[in-house]
């Protein structure tokens, strides 16, 4: 999960610097893997006007531009960007301005001709890679005013790794959430007022598989324009989301999946017939996704289907044929709850994975479904325009969420030190999660975002995590003492292994999967347990010797210039079986195998007089 | 006495003639012998008339003399011969280059694990084994990640193939050294279980554990170490005590921070990732992620025959080639698969 700050601050403000925030986090089990700034330091850079752009006398290259740099008369600047032309908005550095990798700006004659500044590119301002010319701005970009706040540059990206039980914060509102209640601070939560259908137009919607998918909501829109373009502010958010912006309908609905967390559907109405189906794959089914597979669908596969054919594969990714163009007018948006276990592992076995499917497989909140159809109806009648009918909503049994009861003695005991019920309470009220009290017990009423809170232990994972690891003590370990028996008739391995150091021999340590020659040559293996998935050809097989890696150490060892090597080695060899134990099949005894190559001791002297005899291995 | 001066000067001859002591004094025999030929001359001095007598005895007894002095010298020369002959041959050129003896090493991550093993044994921990094919069920069934559990994505589990060809059902090569665990507390309770109260597990257990993941910190193959206390009244404190311990004595060094952060694992709750961060030396002040732990899952002990309210604890695992790494100093897993004397030399 990847977001800017600022679009999280806007929905929560804590008092806290980045570096504080993004500990915070971590520490309450949200890991910031990275805290990255949008672009580097830099100063004085303004929204520049070109004025006038006429060819250097002195230089085939360069051009002579006048800007407007909002301060008063425009200035002269000598510029060799090749996209330069009147008109444009592009970014200046104003003399005195300290670009990355500290460039600074003067005023300076260029073939003769006084230059006041320089027009900049992306790459010049630490914001891009690669830039081919001047970074051309939108041409309402206000003249003058600083690019780092029109361009929202003091900005960080913060990237989560998230564990797959916290699916609730795969988005901004998830985030803020939990920000609120680790940072004690107010959150303001997106404001969704309903849309008010304008036309009748909508599609019936029938649940055919009621357990995987128990709630869809549909709503048409008619008279977009799919042409018309996203909104700067939305291009960034998604774009420091890491998500590339497309096309405006395709846009929205990313955004408000970042915004809420709820993945959503657009099909092209017109291409649509009769009902919308929720229902299993029949045999034989195909389809073509939107990323140009085409699928067999097995029938555990949730497909949304119209009256004649599936259309695509549920929460997890929409159809070529039925999906939204540039010349789409009218939509179909689906906001819907598919259940976890009917969405998991699907992807995968097709080979890919989605936005969608990533969030649906760990958990979506049901109880958002209808907010956030209505934002994205909101968003696209204003950026595409259109009319959008009712809100069809079908529903069957949601996800149950049964209170669980937590035991503040309980929890004493687990965590090992104690934690007053008034403060349990004052955690819980934090993370919105309602709740009665019975004494000292809380009967918790899970909310339907968190699909991670099912048990009594879930709950006490809450309280530590809130109150903080960090302040749980850490007192030495007290236990009941009793001996521990080595049996005599036993030698530990370590023993062994030190007999044969004390001979000379170095321990190795390789592969349990060698190449299948190996098996062969040196076991006469023709009963091979081979990997279905292996990394490499030559790590295909399971060993049933240790031989083939001590010789291939060997090996490596004398193109080394090694002259003398003195190997073992102690692991599992594996062997199919009839019967075998402890897993049915397969015979996994622990081995012991030595390599002796070279002089019987090391040194010059010594080499002349004793020649190496070959293998003396036991097994 | 013509024939006494010939006497002489063929005793002299003789011994001249030998380098063994052994054979000169055989050769002495003839000559001063019981029946040596001056024995019988001296002998021969009773048949002798009185006044030949005197002046015979003399000659002989001078005779005898000169072979007793032959003799004599011979025995010496020969003793100097032997003794400087043994000095020659046992003559010790000391600037002669050493002859080094065979020395081996241990591998540095077999170090490693020798090391956890022998510290958590000081505490009481046994070590324990289980098979590296493993059976689905104890690699992920048993600890509480079912079929289609988003946690599985995590390991990128190798299976193995059917003689059909096919990926064969229900075993894989284990993804983590967790599945000891599973097998340990069935094993566990199926000895103790009738008790009234059953002994505390405490196992230590090392192994090798294999995932789909190759490159300069991922191995297909590399270690782990599982490690669990149950018993009554084990807490999450204790796990902090036990690691924090741990931690400072295998660095050797409280010079060292270690936190715990909330994580997650389908068969412990509460989780921790631990992070450790060294207070000086090239990666100062930087957090590391060397280990998961937490408390046993209640459906784990369940899974197992173990009353969770009776009985709590906890489990952790560590990673000892990162172990090795820090420790160290080596930047690239892959070189501890290798087998380059090289490289393996070092860590004697």
């Amino acid at each position: 999960m990847k977001f800017s700050e600022s679009w999280l601050r806007t929905l929560v403000a804590p008092e806290l610097s980045s570096e504080a925030l993004s500990h915070l986090l971590t520490m309450a089990g949200l890991e910031v893997e990275e805290l990255d700034p949008v672009a580097p330091q830099f100063n004085d850079v303004v929204v520049a006007h070109v004025l006038e752009v006429t060819k250097h006398p002195d230089a085939d290259r360069l051009n002579v531009c006048k800007v407007d740099t909002g301060r008063g008369e425009p200035t002269i600047i000598v510029c060799g960007a090749p996209n330069v032309a009147v008109g444009l908005r592009v970014p200046c550095a104003l003399p005195g301005a300290r670009l990355p990798g500290d460039f600074v700006i003067k005023i300076a004659k260029v073939r003769g001709i006084e230059s006041s500044g320089m027009l900049c590119s992306a790459k010049e301002l630490g914001i891009a890679e690669e830039a081919s010319g001047l970074l051309i701005l939108p041409v309402d970009a206000p003249v003058g005013q600083s690019i780092r706040q029109y361009l929202d540059l003091d900005d960080n990206l913060f990237t989560l790794k998230l564990t797959p039980n916290r699916a609730d914060c795969l988005s901004l509102t998830g985030v803020a959430r939990e920000v609120g209640a680790i940072a004690d601070a107010q959150v303001k939560f997106v404001d969704v007022p309903e849309v008010a259908a304008t036309i009748a137009d909508q599609r019936q919607v029938i649940l055919d598989a009621p357990a995987a998918c128990p709630l869809y909501c549909g709503r048409i829109i008619q008279g977009v324009d799919a042409k018309a373009s996203t909104p700067e502010w939305m291009k960034r958010r998604l774009e420091r989301s890491g998500i590339r912006a497309i096309s405006a309908l395709v846009d929205v609905t990313n955004y408000v999946m970042l915004e809420l967390g709820q993945p959503l559907h657009a099909f092209d109405n017109a291409k649509l017939s009769g009902a919308v189906h929720a229902r299993m794959a029949r045999p034989g089914e195909k389809l073509l996704l939107l990323n140009e597979q085409t699928i067999n669908i097995d029938s555990d596969i949730l497909v949304i289907a119209d009256d004649v054919k599936a259309l695509a594969m549920a929460g997890v990714m929409g159809g070529e044929e039925s999906s939204v163009t540039l010349e789409t007018t009218e939509l179909l948006l689906e906001s819907a709850f598919f259940a976890p276990k009917a969405i998991a592992g699907r992807a995968r076995r097709y080979g890919f994975s989605s936005d969608a499917s990533h969030r649906f497989e760990r958990g979506v909140d049901f109880g958002g479904a209808r907010r956030a159809i209505e934002r994205t109806t909101r968003l696209i009648l204003d950026i595409c325009g259109g009319a959008a009918g009712p809100v069809v909503e079908a529903r069957a049994e949601m996800p149950a969420r049964k209170p669980v009861r937590l035991r503040t003695d309980r929890a004493a005991k687990v965590l090992g030190m104690a934690i007053p019920a008034e403060q349990i309470a004052k955690l819980f009220s934090g993370l919105s999660l309602s709740f009665t009290r019975d004494g000292d017990d809380f009967l918790v009423q899970p909310p339907t975002w968190r699909f991670d809170i099912e048990i009594e232990e879930d709950l006490i994972e809450e309280i530590a995590r809130l109150y903080g690891y960090d302040k749980i003590p850490s007192p030495a370990p007290r236990g009941p003492l009793s001996m521990l028996v080595q049996p005599e008739a036993q030698r530990p391995q370590a023993y062994v292994r030190q007999l044969l150091v004390d001979r000379g021999y170095q321990e190795v340590i390789n592969f349990a999967f060698v190449e299948e020659a190996w098996e062969a040559d040196f076991a006469a293996n023709t009963n091979l347990i081979r990997l279905a998935n292996p990394i490499a050809s030559q790590m295909a097989v399971m060993r049933s010797t240790l031989f083939g890696g001590l010789i291939s150490n060997l090996r490596t060892n004398l193109n080394r210039k090694q002259n003398r090597v003195r190997l073992f080695e102690t692991g599992r060899t594996f062997h199919r079986v009839a019967k075998g134990y402890p897993v049915e099949g397969f015979h996994q005894p622990r081995k012991l195998a030595g390599l002796a190559y070279g002089g019987a001791l090391p040194g010059r002297l010594e080499r002349w007089r004793s020649q190496g005899r070959l293998f003396r291995c036991k097994g | 006495m013509d024939n006494l001066d010939q006497i002489v000067s063929e005793a002299q001859s003789a011994f001249a003639a030998i380098s063994d002591p052994d054979a000169l004094e055989q050769v002495k025999a003839r000559f001063l012998g019981k029946s040596g030929q001056i024995t019988e001359l001296l002998k021969g001095l009773g048949k002798l008339p009185p006044e030949e007598k005197k002046t015979a005895g003399a000659t002989i007894n001078r005779a005898k003399e000169a072979v007793e002095i032959a003799l004599n010298a011979r025995r010496d020369a020969i003793r100097k011969a032997t003794l400087e002959a043994r000095l020659a041959e046992e003559a010790l050129d000391v600037t002669l280059p050493g002859r080094a003896e065979a020395r081996g090493g241990l591998h540095p991550v077999t170090r490693t694990l020798e090391r956890i093993e022998s510290l958590f044994h000081s505490i009481g921990f046994e070590v324990a084994d289980g098979p590296e094919i493993e059976t689905d069920f104890h690699n992920f069934t048993a600890l509480n990640t079912p079929e289609d559990h988003p946690a599985r994505s995590m390991h990128d589990t190798f299976y193995l193939q059917g003689s059909d060809g096919k990926v064969a059902d229900g075993v894989l090569l284990r993804t983590h050294t967790s599945p000891i665990q599973a097998r340990y507390m069935q094993a566990h309770v199926a000895r103790y279980g009738q008790l009234e109260k059953m002994p505390e597990i405490r196992i230590i257990a090392p192994g090798r554990v294999y995932r789909v993941d190759s490159d300069a910190t991922h191995s297909p193959m590399f270690h782990q170490v599982e490690g669990l206390w149950v018993g009554e009244g084990v807490s999450f404190a204790d796990l902090k005590g036990v690691i924090a311990d741990f931690l400072r004595s295998f660095f050797e060094s409280d010079d060292l921070k270690v936190r715990f952060r909330p994580s997650f694992f389908p068969f412990t709750e509460p989780s921790a990732e631990i992070d450790v961060a060294f207070m000086s030396g090239p990666l100062e002040g930087r957090w590391l992620e060397i280990a998961g732990c937490g408390m046993v899952h209640p459906d784990v002990l369940r899974i197992a025959g173990i009353d969770p309210e009776k009985y709590t604890g906890f489990a952790f695992g560590f990673g000892p080639d990162r172990l090795t790494m820090l420790r160290y100093g080596v930047n690239d897993l892959r070189l501890f698969f290798e087998g380059d004397l090289r490289f393996l030399r070092q860590f004697v």
